[in-house]
């Protein structure tokens, strides 16, 4: 979402496309959804912090993205004759020690890192939210037997059970995934349940069930739509550790494998030189640093934004 | 007079400009009972809470005058605020459950309030005043509610407790917000009747606030109508049946009455000359 | 249209309505006045299925009630509750909150219907895509009733519906009430703990304490001062010594 009217004279017509967005009296359903979007888009975007969290976040995608454009240089050639060149004008970030470019294995490795992280957080956030809203709205057995499977998840050192984990299956990305994913859902099905109790004996709730509406009904349209605000908030905020437990099962030789260019593989690899040259293991360093802190940044702005307490 | 309140002003710096809550309000009181009606958003709980500076930190106040006993509020620091809230002026709110403290015994948390206005009194003295207080708002078993926690109490035996409370430091003027709306009907009459009497012993200021201006003419002298922010009447609470303002005899008038049945309840015209 | 008969409910070890029995003609308006924990809305929402611990037996309409409703029991009866901000989910607009009992019984004519139903309750048509916290207390609880009324229920079921808005307000809603009732030929059961609420629109009168109702008497006998009980008594010359103030 871009806002023409931040800068510069506004034509009149930008004037209009906001006032039809902020108006009181919306005149459709997406009017109305899309104004309450654009209220949440007004409130974070005058948080500074969370804004530098938003694009640099944008920057980082954008640029694993866009790799091929932003370096000549092939992540996996070797130069044997340039082993652990210092950063130049040939290579930016140095080069490691089969002589490959480190600049071009960092962008390339985003793609790793941060495909990684979005695709465990696609397959961990629906599963945690719907089993959470479920249990915590059905109560009873289901809901016991749910909250103790996630108390024994939740007790498991969660990179120790991914470790089990790909060692039971082979090392690669995809068990990787797999791994911190089956460690990751269970605090959000405890978000999602202790979110769900707060409203399950609200009067709407109530008033959902006059309609004659079916449990699945309820759960799915009325209750996980106010649970998504402070999930989104969470992930957001545990992609960094996310990325970090993705990038110790890489540094531990469990994730990627070597070739591959993943952010912590790359660490691991270049443990030995970190004394004689630094830039090896830092600069991939450095984009870990770089990738938490942004959506961390994101992730407390939209807190600020979503929290269903403050609104 | 103790409470003199002279053109006083309240608003909000909102997205659409400030707002106005409440309007060049001027008000009296002595040692008196005085009720403010309104309906929600009328303005009469800020109007009572300027009086303690118990404000929301962005509303912007001005008065000509806003005094309690001599002293100027506007430019009181927050020590002299202190020295004033509680200890010179109580508080009763809405609902016991969320003004007291849940973790203290009701008694400890009057012999609390008892002490801190009493610098060299030991903790004994203490808890056997706050007994006695008990006794004083009618509570009949005052040694097991004292030690009683919140969540033990009943809405009025709550509500009691509070005031209670409110009276350990000998204050010279209760406000009370709404103490009755949480509590039935018949607790309700009986907190009313024990805060009037405890007034009139004490020869303190009572103000009272409330929606509901039947309840707040049977026991008050005064009656002040907000309404949008301003005291649209002012009459003697003997003289409500003959109130004057369109705004105070249509309030009367929509409410249902049991002894003078309609097929069809008034309805209330706004006017908008109200607001002028 | 309603008959309840001995009607327990139990909360664990207290029993918080210890039998209960009363009945109401179709069209007629049935009220119940107690004090907080007297059971009254327990009673209401053991009536609505929003409660399945119950004994005893219950029928509207001469079908008998199961502690499980099945889904025509809601194109019957419908209820509206005591806080318009607590019964209106917060994320959701007027037009959603109209919309879905048409979509859970699978009725067509949404737009249509969603439009005469702000008529019905005097709501501007401006209001159908606000969401709640966009609206005040009394526009709330139109579409409160707006959406208790969507699939034309028989049966109302007012649970202090007026308690949380201002008398002003409340003259509104109650004129409402009575209007749709006429227009309607709704069965209403009215829980309050306001005697002259009850009394403006109930010609017969349920006083619960303590989980028993301890006398039914017509609004006329009540207003005559015939009266037998103590606590309908003493609710009486609550409400008479402020009216008379």
């Amino acid at each position: 979402m871009s806002d023409a009217a931040a800068g510069g004279p506004p034509p009149a017509r930008t004037i209009s496309w906001r006032d039809w967005l902020l108006t009181e009296t919306p005149h459709s359903r997406a009017q109305a959804a899309w104004g309450r979007r654009f209220r949440l888009w007004l409130d974070f975007r005058s948080n500074p912090l969370a804004m530098a969290g938003l694009i640099l976040a944008l920057l980082l995608v954008a640029a694993t993205l866009a790799a091929p454009l932003l370096t000549t240089q092939n992540p996996d050639a070797q130069d044997l004759a340039n082993r652990l060149s210092p950063p130049s004008w040939q290579h930016w970030f140095g080069t490691d020690e089969l002589g490959r470019d480190v600049y071009a294995r960092v962008l390339y490795g985003g793609r790793i890192t941060l495909g990684m992280v979005i695709a465990i957080v696609l397959l961990v956030a629906p599963v945690g939210l719907v089993i959470g809203c479920a249990a915590g709205y059905l109560g009873g057995l289901f809901d016991r037997v749910l909250m103790r499977v996630t108390d024994i998840f939740l007790a498991f050192p969660r990179l120790i059970l991914a470790l089990a984990f790909v060692a039971a299956i082979k090392p690669g990305i995809t068990s990787a995934i797999l791994a911190i994913a089956l460690t990751a859902w269970p605090p959000y099905a405890r978000l999602a349940r202790a979110e769900t109790l707060t409203f399950r004996k609200a009067d709407f709730v109530a008033a959902t069930k006059m309609t004659g509406a079916s449990g699945g009904r309820i759960v799915l349209r009325h209750i996980v739509p106010l649970c998504l605000s402070s999930l989104v908030v969470r992930v957001t905020l545990d992609m960094s550790s996310i990325i970090l437990t993705a990038a110790a099962l890489g540094f531990l030789g469990m994730g990627a494998q070597p070739p591959s260019p993943e952010w912590g593989a790359m660490i691991a690899t270049a443990r030995r030189f970190i004394l004689d040259h630094w830039w090896v293991p830092t600069v991939p360093g450095i984009a870990i640093f770089v990738a938490s802190l942004a959506f961390n940044l994101l992730g407390d702005g939209l807190r600020d934004v979503l929290d269903p307490k403050q609104r | 007079m103790l409470v003199q309140i002279e053109n006083l002003s309240i608003s909000f710096q909102t997205a659409h400009g400030l707002s106005h809550a409440v309007r060049n309000v001027s008000l009296t009181l002595g040692a008196e009972k005085l009720g403010i009606v309104g309906e929600s958003g009328s303005g009469k709980s800020l109007t009572a809470r300027s009086i303690l500076k118990l404000l929301p930190d962005s509303a912007i106040l001005t008065a000509d005058t806003l005094t309690f006993d001599g002293i100027d509020i506007l430019r009181a620091d927050a020590s002299a605020m202190r020295a004033i809230r509680g200890r010179r002026a109580g508080l009763v709110m809405q609902d016991p459950k969320f003004s007291l403290n849940p973790v203290m015994s009701a008694g400890q948390q009057i012999a609390e309030a008892w002490r801190a206005h009493r610098k060299n009194a030991g903790r004994r003295e203490a808890m056997s005043a706050a007994i006695d207080l008990l006794a004083q708002v009618q509570i009949r078993d005052p040694v097991r509610v004292a030690a009683a926690y919140p969540h033990e109490l009943s809405g009025g035996m709550g509500q009691r407790v509070m005031i209670a409370m409110m009276l350990a430091p000998d204050p010279e003027l209760l406000i009370a917000d709404e103490p009755t709306s949480a509590l039935d009907a018949t607790v309700q009459a009986e907190i009313l009747r024990l805060m009037e009497d405890l007034v009139a012993r004490r020869g303190m200021a009572l103000m009272l606030i409330s929606h509901d201006l039947p309840l707040v003419s049977h026991f008050c002298d005064r009656v002040a109508v907000m309404y949008a922010g301003r005291i649209v009447e002012e009459v003697a609470a003997s003289a409500l049946r003959g109130a004057t303002h369109p705004y105070t005899r249509g309030l009367l008038d929509c409410i249902p009455m049991l002894q003078h049945p309609q097929p069809r309840l008034q309805t209330l015209a706004r006017d908008p000359s109200w607001l002028a | 249209m309603i008959n309840v008969e001995d009607l327990r409910v139990r909360f664990g070890e207290m029993e918080a309505v210890k039998g209960v029995s009363f009945a109401v003609a179709e069209g007629d308006s049935f009220g119940i006045v107690g004090e907080s924990g007297s059971g009254k809305s327990t009673v209401l929402r053991a009536i609505a299925g929003l409660n399945a611990s119950w004994t005893g037996r219950m029928s509207v309409g001469g079908e008998l009630l199961t502690p499980r409703r099945p889904k025509s029991f809601f194109r019957r009866v419908q209820m509206v509750f005591q806080d318009p901000y607590g019964s209106l989910h917060p994320r959701q607009t007027v037009d959603r909150a109209l919309s879905e009992p048409l979509l859970v019984h699978g009725i067509r004519d949404v737009e249509s219907r969603i439009l005469r139903a702000l008529a019905d309750v005097a709501l501007p048509a401006a209001a159908r895509f606000r969401y709640p916290h966009q609206l005040s207390g009394g526009q709330r609880q139109r579409v409160a009733i707006a959406r208790a009324l969507m699939i034309e229920p028989a049966v109302l079921l007012l649970d202090e519906p007026t308690s949380a808005l201002d008398v002003s307000v409340q003259a509104e809603v109650l004129n409402l009430l009575a209007e749709l009732q006429t227009r309607r030929r709704l069965t209403y059961i009215l829980v309050s703990h306001n005697l002259a609420v009850v009394a403006h629109l109930c010609p017969m009168i349920g006083v619960m304490q303590g989980g028993e109702m301890v006398e039914m008497l017509s609004a006329a006998a009540l207003r005559a001062g015939g009266a037998r009980h103590p606590h309908t008594i003493a609710l009486r010359s609550l409400t008479v010594e402020l009216e008379e103030a």
